[in-house]
C-alpha cells in the first residue's frame, strides 16, 4: 500500500476513527499493532513474520538482560542479542552482497565458492526496525533505560504502522513513555499532524515526485546528454531525496501525532548547514544521531589514546555503517566513506579554518560555506541514485562535457523549479528569522488554515498522483 | 470494574465533546478547499477551452468543433505524416488530423466516441504505432481525456482504466487539468506555429542524420493488452455504427528489421475479422532507408509526409472508385 495513495487515506481514517472509539490504552495499542501488521501484510507475509519474532525475542531478552545485568549470563544475552539482531539484518540484507563479494575474491585463486547464492526478499523496514531494537537493548545494557513489561507497548514500539517502513529510527527513550499516556482526542493535535501530513504531501507529490520526471530521463540516457545537463540533474535529484525523504517523515510524523506520538525531527534544514559535520546534524537525524550516541561516541572514547587518529577510525567506522546500512553496494559504501573523508578533513583542519576566517567578515564565510557543503553533497549523491557503480563513474566522466542544455519537457523543468524554490523559501525563511511561511496569525480560524488549504490547491494543480513510492523504503 | 466503566465512560464523552469540535473544524476546513478548488478549478476550465493554439486547442477543436469529412487518428506519427490539404485535394472532401503526441488506442477510441456524439465523419483513418496494443505503453497518459469528462461521460469508462479512483478524484474541479497550467498559458500565444498547425497538421522539416542515427531496437518482445484490443475492436465497431470507413495504417519507419511485430499481427487479424484495410507500410521500400523522407527513425519530415499523404490518398481513393466505401 503506497503511503501516497488513496487506498492509503481510506486505511488511516478508518484506524483514527476505531482508535479513538476503543476505550483504555491496550486496546488502542492493539489497533496500531494490528494497523502495522496489516500496512507489512501488503508486502509480504515474511516481512511481518520476521519482525514478529524480532519483537518478541527482543522483549523477553530486554527483561532477562536487565534481570542479569551484573552477572555474566547478563552479558551474554545482551552480546546474543545484538547478534541475533545483527545476524537477522546482515543474513537478509547481506548475505549474498557478501558471498558475491567472497566469490570474486576466491576467483581470483581460482578456488570455487562453497556458499551457495540464496534468493532472499528483503523484509520491508527491516534496516528501520533493527536499529531501533539494537537501540533498545544498548540503552538497558547501560542502564539508560528500563525494559519495557508491557507486551503490547513494547510491540506498539516496534510495528508502530507509520515508522515502520522508513523511520524515523524512534529510540525506545523517546517512544515507550508515551505509549503509556492516556491518549485522548485533541484537537491540537489532529492540527499539528494535519498541517503536517499536507506539507509531508506537497513535497512528496509537487516536489519530489516532479523532479523525479527530469531525474529519471536523464539517468536513463547519462551517455546521451551533456556536462550542464548533468549537472543540473544532480542538482535536482538532491532535492528530489530530500523533498521524498523529508516529506515522507513529515507524513509519518503527522500521522503520529493525530494518534497522540510524538515522533523525533529526521530533518532540519540540511541544505543550509555550512560544513558536513553541520549537515549530518541536520540531515536523516535519527540515522546520524544513532550512529553517533552508539557507534561514533563508544568508539571516540575506546580510541581516545590515539588521538586524532582514534577520532579519524571512529569516523570512518560510522560512516561505513551509514553507507552501508543504506543497502548491499558498494557504491553506498562508498557514499559513507566519501562522507568519511571530508569529515576527517573538517577534523583535521578544524582549528586551522578557525584562525583563517576570524578575522574575515561573518556572512560571506558563513554562506560560502553553505555553497561548498551543498556542492559536496551534489557530489556525493550521485552514488546514491546512480542505478550502478559504472552509471556514477559515467556521470562523473560525462560532467565537463560540452553540449547544449537539455531541459525536457519545459513545463515539468519550470515546476520542480517551483518547487523547489518554495521548499528554500520556507528553509531559509525559518532557519534565518524563525517564522514559518505557513502560519498565519488571526484570530479566525478560517484565515490561518488557508495557506494549508492552498497547499492542497497546489498538490491538486502541480502534484504528480502517478509517481512511485518513496525512495527510502526501500532501505 | 465499576471504575474501570465509569473512567472509561468519562473518556468517551470526553473524546466526544473533542470529536465535535474536530469534526467542525475539518468539516470547516474541507469547505474552504472545496471552495478555492471550485473557483480555481473554474477558472482553469475557462481558460483550458479557450485556448487558441497548441497541443489542446487541437484536441478540443477536433472533439467540440470539427465537421470533416475525413479524420485522422493516431499518436505523433499520425500528426507530422498525413497532411489533410492533400487528403482534401485528391478526395475532395474536407480533412482534420486529430493526432496527438504519446497517447495510443485507448485515447483514440474515447475521442471518436465524443465526436460521433455530435457527427458521424466519412472516413477515418486510424495511424498505429509499431507498439499501439502493448502493456509496456502506461495508462497514465490517459489524463489527456481528464478536462473532456465533464462534458463527454462516455469517456469516463476509458479514463478509469487509469486508476481506481479516477472517477473519484473527477470531483475536483482542478484535478482534470492537473499539470496543464504552463501548457494552457502558452495555448494562448499566437505564433507562426499558429499557421503550420492549420487542420491538426504538424510538419517536420530537419532530415535524419544517418551519421549519428541511433538503430531503434524492435526486437523487444510484447505483450499485448487486452484492453487495448478491446479499444481497437470497438473504434472499428463505432465507425462500423456510424457508417464511417475506417483505415487502419501502420507507417514507415526508417530503420525496421522485421517483417511484424506482436501488434502488427493483432491488429491485421482484427481488420480481417471486420472487414477492414490495414495498410503496412513499415517496410515499404518507397520510404524505408530514405534518409530525406525522415527526421528520426519514426518520423518523417514534411517531404516524407506529402509523399506518404498522396500515397494513402491514391488507395483510399481508389478503393472509393471501388465501391468499397
Amino acid at each position: 500500500m503506497l503511503f501516497n495513495s488513496l487506498y492509503f487515506l481510506f486505511f488511516l481514517t478508518l484506524v483514527i476513527i476505531t482508535y479513538y472509539l476503543l476505550p483504555g490504552n491496550t486496546l488502542k495499542q492493539i489497533i496500531l499493532i494490528a494497523a502495522g501488521g496489516f500496512f507489512l501484510l501488503q508486502a509480504t507475509v515474511l516481512s511481518i513474520v520476521i519482525i514478529s519474532v524480532i519483537a518478541l525475542f527482543n522483549y523477553f531478552i530486554g527483561i532477562e538482560i536487565d534481570k542479569k545485568r551484573d552477572l555474566i549470563i547478563g552479558k551474554i544475552l545482551f552480546l546474543t542479542g545484538i547478534a541475533i539482531n545483527v545476524g537477522n539484518l546482515v543474513f537478509f540484507k547481506y548475505y549474498n552482497f557478501i558471498n558475491e563479494n567472497i566469490s570474486a575474491v576466491l576467483g581470483i585463486f581460482d578456488v570455487t565458492n562453497p556458499l551457495p547464492f540464496v534468493h532472499i526478499i528483503l523484509p520491508l523496514g527491516i534496516s528501520f526496525y533493527t536499529f531501533s531494537v539494537l537501540g533498545y537493548l544498548i540503552d538497558i545494557r547501560l542502564k539508560t533505560l528500563k525494559p519495557e513489561r508491557s507486551f503490547f507497548a513494547f510491540l506498539n514500539y516496534v510495528f508502530y504502522f507509520s515508522k515502520l517502513l522508513a523511520g524515523p529510527i524512534e529510540r525506545a527513550q523517546h517512544f515507550l513513555p508515551q505509549t503509556h499516556e492516556n491518549k485522548t482526542l485533541k484537537w491540537e493535535n489532529f492540527s499539528i499532524g494535519g498541517k503536517l501530513i499536507i506539507w509531508g504531501f506537497f513535497q512528496k507529490l509537487v516536489i519530489a515526485d516532479r523532479i523525479s520526471i527530469y531525474v529519471d530521463t536523464i539517468y536513463g540516457n547519462v551517455e546521451m546528454h551533456s556536462g550542464i545537463t548533468i549537472i543540473v540533474c544532480l542538482i535536482l535529484y538532491t532535492f528530489q531525496i530530500y523533498a521524498d525523504f523529508s516529506g515522507y517523515t513529515d507524513i509519518a510524523r503527522g500521522i503520529a501525532r493525530i494518534l497522540g506520538y510524538d515522533l523525533m525531527e529526521n530533518f532540519r534544514r540540511p541544505f543550509l548547514a555550512n560544513s558536513i559535520t553541520e549537515f549530518w546534524r541536520r540531515w536523516h537525524i535519527s540515522l546520524s544521531s544513532w550512529v553517533n550516541d552508539y557507534i561514533y561516541t563508544p568508539l571516540s572514547l575506546t580510541y581516545r589514546n590515539y588521538g586524532i587518529y582514534g577520532i579519524i577510525i571512529a569516523i570512518f567506522i560510522s560512516f561505513f555503517i551509514v553507507g552501508i546500512w543504506h543497502g548491499a553496494l558498494w557504491a553506498f559504501v562508498l557514499f559513507g566513506l566519501i562522507q568519511g573523508i571530508i569529515l576527517t578533513i573538517e577534523v583535521v583542519t578544524l582549528n586551522k579554518r578557525k584562525k583563517l576566517f576570524k578575522n574575515l567578515p561573518r556572512s560571506p564565510v558563513h554562506v560560502a560555506g553553505i555553497i561548498i557543503t551543498f556542492i559536496l553533497i551534489v557530489l556525493s549523491l550521485v552514488f546514491f541514485r546512480a542505478p550502478t557503480f559504472n552509471t556514477a563513474l559515467l556521470v562523473f566522466e560525462r560532467i565537463t562535457s560540452p553540449g547544449d542544455f537539455f531541459a525536457g519537457t519545459i513545463a515539468i523543468f519550470l515546476y520542480s523549479i517551483a518547487g523547489i524554490a518554495i521548499l528554500l523559501t520556507h528553509d531559509i525563511i525559518y532557519e534565518y528569522f524563525k517564522r514559518d511561511i505557513l502560519k498565519i496569525r488571526s484570530k479566525f480560524f478560517i484565515i490561518r488554515s488557508l495557506p494549508y488549504a492552498t497547499l492542497i490547491i497546489l498538490i491538486l494543480m502541480f502534484g504528480v498522483f502517478d509517481g512511485g513510492q518513496f525512495i527510502y523504503f526501500k532501505f | 470494574m465499576d471504575n474501570l466503566f465509569i473512567s472509561n465512560f468519562r473518556e468517551l464523552t470526553g473524546n466526544f465533546k473533542n470529536a465535535i469540535k474536530i469534526i467542525q473544524k475539518i468539516l470547516i476546513f474541507t469547505i474552504l478547499v472545496i471552495i478555492l478548488d471550485f473557483l480555481v478549478g473554474s477558472g482553469l476550465d475557462y481558460l483550458f477551452f479557450k485556448q487558441k493554439v497548441g497541443l489542446y486547442a487541437r484536441t478540443t477543436y477536433g472533439l467540440e468543433k470539427t465537421t470533416a469529412d475525413l479524420l485522422i487518428f493516431g499518436s505523433s506519427s499520425a500528426i507530422h505524416h498525413y497532411n489533410p490539404s492533400i487528403f482534401e485535394d485528391t478526395l475532395k472532401l474536407t480533412a482534420y488530423n486529430q493526432g496527438r503526441d504519446g497517447i495510443d488506442i485507448l485515447y483514440h477510441s474515447a475521442i471518436l466516441k465524443g465526436i460521433l456524439t455530435r457527427y458521424y465523419p466519412k472516413i477515418v483513418i486510424l495511424n498505429l504505432s509499431p507498439y499501439e496494443l502493448s502493456t509496456a505503453l502506461s495508462y497514465d497518459r490517459l489524463a489527456a481525456l481528464l478536462p473532456y469528462c465533464d462534458k463527454h461521460p462516455e469517456m469516463k469508462k476509458i479514463v478509469s482504466l487509469k486508476s481506481k479512483f479516477e472517477t473519484w478524484k473527477l470531483y475536483s474541479k482542478i484535478y482534470p487539468y492537473n499539470s496543464t497550467f504552463l501548457t494552457i498559458i502558452n495555448g494562448f500565444k499566437g505564433n507562426d506555429r499558429k499557421r503550420i498547425e492549420e487542420k491538426g497538421y504538424v510538419p517536420l522539416f530537419n532530415s535524419i542524420d544517418t551519421n549519428n542515427f541511433i538503430k531503434e531496437d524492435f526486437s523487444r518482445p510484447q505483450h499485448i493488452d487486452p484492453n487495448r484490443v478491446n479499444a481497437l475492436s470497438g473504434f472499428i465497431d463505432d465507425c462500423k455504427r456510424s457508417n464511417t470507413s475506417v483505415y487502419l495504417i501502420f507507417s514507415p519507419v526508417f530503420s525496421f528489421d522485421k517483417e511484424f511485430t506482436e501488434t502488427t499481427k493483432v491488429a491485421m487479424g482484427i481488420s480481417k475479422e471486420k472487414g477492414v484495410a490495414c495498410l503496412n507500410f513499415m517496410n515499404d521500400p518507397r520510404f524505408k532507408g530514405q534518409a530525406s523522407f525522415f527526421q528520426d527513425n519514426g518520423h518523417m519530415n514534411h517531404a516524407g509526409a506529402t509523399r506518404f499523404s498522396k500515397i494513402v490518398a491514391g488507395y483510399i481513393i481508389k478503393d472509393m472508385q471501388k465501391g468499397n466505401h
